[in-house]
């Protein structure tokens, strides 16, 4: 099913709130199967574009096209049944808080899946294992669960429909270091195994040198859109600063086998 | 489209089912029809291969595995061939299913009514807990609001007249139109009564003691209680759950001086205010009617209120404003504090602000006609 023309394809973006302009004429492709992380600075768009896409905000002009339909011009029942095919993580879970974990997970599937109640539960208890959560969560309510659960959660829900693709924003920020590593192990084994396209909204370093096939940068309103060396490459001085900032550099080293990096020793030095 | 194609082995008696086409969720009614009707009489072995399958999603892998594990339990030889290893890593370890298991209950009669009878029982101890924490609420507010007026710094003074503005000033327009509505009703319906006993001039009588005693201060505090208690426990509960609160604690902030004594004393500045003017707008619109319709003019209305009705029968209803304030502030802010997180009990707190600040205004409306009667005000 694999095909060159790209998933999603977005072209000559615009988005302005008043006379405050978001994006000026962003094209983007998203191809099948790949893994496309998004990056920008606080304020450029990323959440505007997410929902450009997601339909929760009508852009200003130009043209979102899904395996070839414009978005923007399909009627609302089509564009819902193309929704099912999507999963949405949403950067604080979006759980809903009056129904239990099980309830969260099945609900999509009650709603559009012609599942029998048995096969639900029990799909519901697979999608739990999945994201790696114990079989016991599932009668707790969110404002009982820790963040990173609540993002769990938020993905098994997400995963509920079994979609071909996926938006996550921000899935590791709130994580500390080790749950954001298996969260991104987590993303990139459901990606080879359900054969996911990945968009990712992250601020996450390690996700975006580790998951990422691709990275968008919104900059200056617009997209730089490469393979990591190939963004490093880009001359551009937010590019440079955002890449070239210690802490990118930190982690594009290379591990010693013989001496590991200290941690108070200066990142120069281990890198010349 | 999806479709199965079975291959049957002669010298092995096994079944090779090759799975083709896009397998995923939203076919589960083929999945089972394609599934059931695998001949499986005389087999030995199935092999379920899954190279040619364009798409397997987890949902469509996890039917098919409970077909193959129905036919391993009815003695063949089941095999999977090029499945996502992980998948069955996720099959495994499911709990069991706890709505078939669960045996039955030979005591069909006892259960239950043991059952309504804890549940009396947690009613019981959980409106007492809650009674407790109110009245606990009740008095630390009243301690935190005594320090605040001993150490007027402490208040805070925009806060109290934001406040004011809101549940005060905001509410004019409809507390004008309450009063003169209710005024309208009174006037028209004691007035006509009156008129034919020949006696229409005694309505004077009628709508002052009704509104300055009674009417105007306990409609007034009604509708106060509909719109700014439900406010109050929103706003609360709102902060409660962003963890607003935990941030003023953190901060070294009480948020009960931040957040409750502010709104206690707007109201004990807004409410008898309104009400005071509920007063005025219902008998300056009883004087319009009686002139209008029962011919008593304006003259003979003002100097029948100044002869007949005492400064006290107006002292009598406004006295009640204050308590009906503190009320009415307490009950919305504590229910915003009992707000745990979730949607849903944000919508019962604000519901149960309402509902219990109209009730308690009530009840203390009551107590108040029992005491005035008593001590003969």
């Amino acid at each position: 099913m694999r095909t060159n023309a790209p998933l999603i394809s977005i072209k000559q973006l615009v988005n302005q709130f008043g006379s405050q302009c978001v994006h000026d004429h962003l094209d983007l492709d998203i191809h099948n199967h790949e893994i496309l992380g998004i990056v920008g600075g606080s304020g450029s768009g990323k959440s505007v574009l997410l929902r450009s896409i997601l339909g929760l905000q009508r852009p200003y002009s130009g043209e979102i096209f899904f395996n070839g339909e414009n978005l923007l011009q399909i009627s609302t029942e089509h564009f819902s049944r193309i929704k099912h095919h999507w999963g949405v993580l949403f950067q604080r879970g979006a759980l809903f808080s009056s129904l239990s974990v099980a309830d969260n997970i099945m609900l999509p599937m009650k709603e559009f899946s012609p599942l029998s109640p048995l096969e639900q539960k029990e799909l519901m208890y697979i999608k739990l294992n999945m994201v790696g959560l114990e079989s016991q969560v599932a009668g707790k309510y969110p404002s009982q669960l820790s963040g990173g659960m609540i993002k769990r959660v938020a993905l098994a829900r997400a995963l509920a429909l079994d979609p071909i693709l996926l938006f996550l924003d921000e899935p590791t920020s709130g994580l500390d270091p080790i749950s954001a590593a298996e969260f991104d192990e987590l993303i990139v084994s459901l990606h080879t195994n359900l054969d996911l396209t990945v968009v990712m909204v992250t601020h996450d370093m390690d996700s975006l040198f580790t998951i990422c096939d691709r990275v968008a940068v919104l900059v200056d309103k617009n997209m730089v859109v490469g393979t990591l060396p190939e963004i490093m490459e880009t001359p551009h001085p937010w590019i440079q600063q955002y890449f070239g900032g210690v802490r990118a550099l930190a982690r594009s080293v290379p591990h010693h086998q013989s001496a590991p990096a200290t941690p108070h020793k200066p990142t120069g030095q281990t890198n010349g | 489209m999806m479709d199965l194609q079975t291959q049957y082995h002669e010298a092995s008696r096994s079944l090779t089912l090759t799975l083709t086409g896009d397998w995923q969720q939203s076919g589960a009614p083929r999945i089972h029809a394609l599934l059931s009707q695998v001949p499986t009489q005389n087999i030995s072995a199935i092999t379920c291969d899954a190279t040619q399958a364009s798409r397997l999603d987890i949902s469509a892998a996890w039917l098919i595995f409970k077909h193959m594990q129905q036919w391993e339990q009815a003695g063949i030889a089941i095999q999977f061939s090029h499945f996502p290893k992980e998948y069955f890593a996720y099959f495994r370890q499911l709990p069991p299913d706890d709505t078939a298991t669960q045996p039955l209950q030979p005591s069909a009669i006892w259960q239950p009514l043991q059952e309504k009878v804890s549940w009396l029982g947690y009613l019981l101890t959980d409106s007492l807990t809650q009674l407790r924490s109110a009245i606990s609420f009740f008095g630390y507010t009243l301690s935190v609001t005594g320090r605040g007026l001993l150490q007027p710094r402490r208040l805070r003074i925009p806060s109290i007249f934001y406040h004011v503005f809101t549940t005060g000033l905001q509410a004019i327009p409809i507390i004008v139109l309450l009063a003169c509505l209710i005024s309208i009703v009174i006037t028209y319906q004691g007035g006509s009564e009156l008129k034919n006993l020949g006696a229409s001039i005694y309505t004077v009588d009628l709508v002052a003691v009704s509104i300055l005693r009674e009417l105007g201060v306990l409609l007034t505090a009604i509708m106060v209680a509909g719109r700014s208690s439900s406010a109050f426990a929103a706003e609360i509960g709102i902060m409660k759950t962003n963890q607003e609160i935990d941030a003023l604690k953190v901060a070294g902030l009480n948020p009960y001086e931040i957040l409750v004594v502010p709104r206690i004393l707007a109201l004990l500045i807004a409410l008898p205010l309104l009400t005071l003017l509920a007063d005025i707008l219902a008998l300056a619109m009883a004087a319009l009617i009686s002139t209008w319709s029962l011919d008593i003019s304006t003259d003979q209305f003002v100097t029948r209120l100044q002869q007949n009705i005492e400064v006290r029968t107006f002292l009598a209803g406004i006295i009640k404003a204050p308590f009906f304030a503190t009320v009415i502030a307490i009950t919305g802010t504590w229910n915003g504090m009992q707000v745990d997180g979730s949607a849903e009990s944000l919508g019962k707190h604000t519901t149960a602000a309402v509902v219990q600040a109209i009730f308690i205004v009530l009840f203390l409306d009551a107590v108040f006609s029992i005491f005035y009667y008593s001590i003969g005000f």
